[in-house]
């Protein structure tokens, strides 16, 4: 394998001319790129943040509810009732769920989803308002499957966990003790494939319906 | 390499022909059409800085392909760190080596895979399925082909070709001793079908093998854009994970991801997210409750790092979006197949002669009207009709072209450069056709050129031509 | 508007490439009911007036150059002398 590795290195060094590997000085300079953060070219975004999350995120058939934090049960079950679903649910963890003293209405599962998971509430690590994406970030507690398996899926979003770009997120992943955690999932709307007559079809293999739940300030 | 398709000249013509007659094709490919193409537009026009962004896209890419070495060592020690594996593999064979040892070790019966172009490239899958091993393709497009024992027919829409009726049948034919007994029709029972039907494959695979969008060097990290989750589930559930990747697929940090995500899914999809991008860095960690043991990375070379630094090197910025199949008339007209290898369409016209060979590939660079709407839409604006043309020249000059072609247009060559001497050569030819066409002002059949005439007249010229009307004085 | 651009020898190299593209563009072009058609590839023009004419549909076909040169009272692409 080592003899792979060597091979095709050196042939991209002959390619790129020179033959030789990087001076120090031009590895120091690409670690220097490695670590600069600044963002490059980003598209313009709206000051209100939470508005045009909300809009993106319904452009691509999601729905959400704003609530205070202490409603969050109430929510969750409002929108279970709608849906006909028993209260049962897979959930994860957060500062926002973690408050949250379930009452004995709901069933509540801390453990992986498996292939009959119906339902998962999960929190996310933020939200990005330029496409109306959600970020969940992998932990003990929020395991990716609860992202995929479930045919509904309910996000607890906490509104000031709102960032304008993509590269806020990197800001705030890099904060955190275990950086990167082996999954983050971007999420922007529900399940679907084109695959069939290019045409969209909503629950492919992840959840049918994403409902976010956005916690004011 | 073992290649099931050859393209040989006569074969891309027979294969044409075949497309072009082949009704269910026509259907399905006539749907398609313009569907991306407008989708793409409209993502463009709602974004004013989308042209500003591939400015940049490219330019990310330039650097890291004039450092990929460097890169590579970088994600290759950061993947380390995280507890994963890189493997490199000089040639698909080498690739399918690696990947069917590792299967081994974990003693893998069953094999689910996200899409992976890469992985197609390598003839992975017959190689899984002779030591035993059950692959499940579980991007639904790329599950329909299987199905259908066929390769994608589209880099990001590998059923395109399918009608529903088609995929009805497949899923009958194949479903039913699963107990899906009834024939369904609607686009909806179709997918919840085969959404019921993988989910018993996905929580039962002992290993997952996903492509990548991006390798990150900054936190060793692969990137799988879809919009089904089918990588997602593939990447976290089998207690292996192995990414597939070619070696130009790793990018420097998270801030150089955020610009190529944002010309992605606007060029492949005409969406402005897919839903689902997901970074994944390695095994599971030791708190973690889920997600794979090991995690493996097989880098595949295949031809690319000779690319480096020569004409054609632009075309290792591809992002594998899709956007100049969708754009390109041929490829609507005859359909992926027709190109007789992996990568269809404008890039797999430039790819095809590169990594697989030119010899058999002389048609693809030539079924080109070098109309340029493949350059024009590219995120990362690679110039894929001039690399066409740069292998035309590669063609002639390895004499890979028929020798009175070559003779004709030497000769042309040599005329168009003297315009006195082009204008009056051609004048006789050009009167003799006015003469036989004048009072139609079109032939209807014309020796030696019969395919043309065929199913169009052939305009003759007109009495007088614009150079001599525009040199006698005719003004408006 | 969508191409067709009909490159050298595109459409003799590739005929039956080139029929089934044109015959959709024709398809488009009558759809659009326009009378007269513009272009800037005299190849493209030519494939697509040597259909409309195989069609028997009088949308006349003219080259961009001819237009801003006035010339557009002469017989267009595909036509007679004595147009019908």
């Amino acid at each position: 394998m080592n003899e792979a590795r060597e091979q095709i290195l050196s042939t991209i060094r002959r390619s790129l001319k020179g033959g030789e590997p990087k001076t120090m000085r031009r590895l120091d300079e690409l670690q220097a790129r490695l670590s600069r953060t600044t963002p490059m070219v980003q598209p313009h975004v709206d000051d209100d943040l939470l508005a045009l999350f909300c809009l993106k995120h319904v452009a691509v058939h999601g729905t959400y509810e704003r609530l205070p934090a202490d409603q969050i049960e109430e929510g969750v079950r409002r929108h279970l009732r709608g849906l006909e679903v028993d209260p049962q649910f897979c959930l994860g963890g957060g500062p926002l769920l973690d408050q949250v003293a379930w009452s004995d209405e709901v069933f509540t599962y801390r453990k992986s989803a498996d292939k009959d998971t119906r339902v998962a509430v999960s929190e996310a690590f933020a939200g990005v308002s330029e496409t109306g994406t959600l970020v969940m970030r992998s932990s003990a507690e929020n395991p990716p499957s609860h992202n995929f398996l479930p045919d509904d899926h309910i996000v607890v979003l906490h509104q000031q966990r709102i960032v304008r770009w993509t590269e806020d997120v990197w800001a705030l992943l890099r904060k955190e003790d275990a950086f990167p955690p082996r999954a983050v999932n971007f999420i922007t709307g529900p399940s679907k494939t084109g695959d069939i007559e290019q045409t969209i079809q909503y629950g492919a293999h992840g959840p049918r319906r994403l409902h976010i739940l956005i916690i004011d300030a | 390499m073992n290649a099931p398709v050859s393209s040989q000249r006569v074969e891309f013509k027979a294969r044409v022909r075949n497309a072009l007659s082949d009704v269910n094709l026509q259907r399905a490919m006539a749907k398609a059409r313009g569907g991306f193409v407008d989708k793409r537009r409209e993502a463009r026009d709602a974004l004013p800085e989308f042209d500003a962004i591939r400015d940049a896209a490219r330019d990310i890419k330039d650097h890291v392909l004039a450092n990929l070495d460097s890169y590579l060592e970088l994600y290759e020690q950061k993947v380390r760190e995280n507890g994963g594996h890189v493997h490199w593999a000089r040639d698909a064979d080498e690739a399918c080596q690696i990947i069917a040892d590792i299967c081994k070790q974990a003693g893998a019966r069953t094999v689910t895979k996200g899409k992976s172009m890469v992985s197609e490239e390598m003839y992975l899958n017959p190689v899984l399925e002779a030591s035993g091993i059950k692959v499940v393709e579980t991007d639904l497009g790329e599950y329909i082909v299987q199905l259908a024992g066929e390769t994608p027919s589209h880099i990001i829409a590998p059923a395109v070709h399918k009608t529903r009726e088609q995929i009805t049948e497949l899923f009958h034919q194949h479903h039913s001793p699963l107990g899906y007994t009834d024939r369904v029709t609607q686009r909806e029972a179709l997918v919840n079908e085969a959404r019921s039907v993988l989910r018993e494959r996905f929580v039962s695979a002992d290993v997952g093998i996903t492509g990548a969008n991006f390798l990150i060097a900054e936190t060793g990290s692969n990137v799988i854009v879809t919009n089904e989750g089918n990588g997602d589930l593939t990447s976290s559930l089998p207690k292996v994970h192995i990414v597939t990747a070619g070696i130009e697929k790793v990018i420097p940090s998270l801030e150089d991801l955020s610009v190529l995500l944002r010309v992605l899914a606007r060029s492949a999809t005409g969406q402005e997210f897919s839903a689902y991008t997901s970074i994944y860095s390695g095994p599971r960690r030791s708190q973690d409750g889920e997600g794979p043991e090991e995690y493996h990375v097989v880098l595949l070379d295949n031809g690319r790092s000779t690319m480096l630094g020569g004409v054609y090197q632009p075309m290792l910025r591809c992002i594998r979006c899709g956007a100049c199949l969708n754009h390109c008339p041929v490829y609507s007209a005859i359909g992926g197949h027709s190109y007789g290898w992996i990568y269809p369409g404008p890039m797999g016209s430039v790819l095809t002669p590169l990594l697989n060979g030119f010899d058999d590939s002389v048609d693809l660079p030539n079924a080109c009207t070098l109309n340029g709407r493949c350059k024009e839409v590219c995120p990362v604006r690679i110039p894929l009709s001039d690399l066409l043309l740069e292998h035309r020249l590669e063609q002639h000059q390895r004499k890979l072209t028929s020798p009175l072609g070559r003779k004709i247009l030497g000769a042309w060559a040599w005329l168009a450069k003297r315009p006195r001497l082009y204008q009056g050569v051609m004048a006789l030819p050009l009167w003799v056709a006015y003469r036989l066409g004048h009072q139609s002002g079109v032939l209807r059949r014309l020796p030696g050129l019969s395919g043309w005439t065929e199913s169009r007249d052939f305009p003759t010229p007109a009495r007088r031509s614009f150079m001599r009307q525009w040199q006698s004085g005719h003004r408006p | 508007m969508s191409v067709v651009a009909s490159e050298d020898f595109f459409s003799v190299k590739y005929p039956d490439i080139s029929a089934r593209m044109v015959q959709d563009k024709c398809a488009d072009i009558a759809d659009t009911k326009a009378d007269t058609i513009l272009g800037g590839d005299l190849g493209c023009l030519l494939n697509i007036a040597g259909r409309l004419r195989r069609e028997g549909r009088s949308t006349r076909v003219f080259h961009v150059a001819e237009v801003l040169a006035g010339m557009t009272d002469g017989p267009a692409i595909g036509e007679g002398d004595d147009p019908q």
